[in-house]
């Protein structure tokens, strides 16, 4: 049982993980990020190591939702330089 | 039973991809990228102390990684609102 959970976990992370490498987009390897958390979790849980998978749980969506104020804001500013004729690359 | 020598092996493994791909990889000109591919290797580190048990240096790390990155995240854009070249 634990074998397969095992298994599960690490093609979890390897997805993760070379989705967050070679995706372009930010909010790709913002959804790519929560895949790589959840293998992350399921691991210490396979270590049977409940209050740490707690604290885990609780961590990953609160980075989730940092990236996604600090993508949009950092789209916004871009854009803004963009219309006012800045070159900016 | 779990078989510890394997996460240990693929932390390893993930924090030396995570590193390459932080200072080689993919559009690292944008600071966003470089930040994200960070997090991998924060997460390789943590499944090595994970198999040392070292919870309390797990924790820790957890609770690190989310505080720099706020951080982080707030300096680049401050940065880009000045319009400094990072």
């Amino acid at each position: 049982m634990e074998f397969f959970v095992s298994i599960v976990a690490i093609a979890l992370m390897v997805i993760g993980a070379f989705g967050i490498i070679f995706l372009k987009k930010p909010l790709d390897k913002v959804i790519m990020f929560t895949i790589l958390d959840a293998g992350f979790v399921l691991v210490i849980v396979l270590f049977k190591y409940l209050d740490v998978a707690m604290f885990a749980a609780l961590a990953g969506p609160l980075s989730t939702l940092v990236f996604i104020l600090a993508i949009v804001k950092i789209n916004e500013i871009r854009k803004k330089k963009l219309e006012s004729g800045e070159i900016h690359d | 039973m779990i078989s510890v020598p394997l996460f240990f092996y693929f932390g390893i493994f993930l924090a030396i991809v995570g590193s390459i791909a932080t200072a080689w990889g993919p559009g690292v000109n944008d600071p966003i990228v470089r930040t994200f591919n960070t997090e991998v290797a924060s997460i390789g580190v943590c499944l090595v102390l994970l198999c040392y048990n070292h919870v309390l240096a797990l924790l820790t790390l957890l609770a690190t990684t989310v505080i720099i990155t706020l951080i982080l995240f707030r300096a680049i854009i401050r940065l880009e609102e000045m319009g400094a070249d990072v």
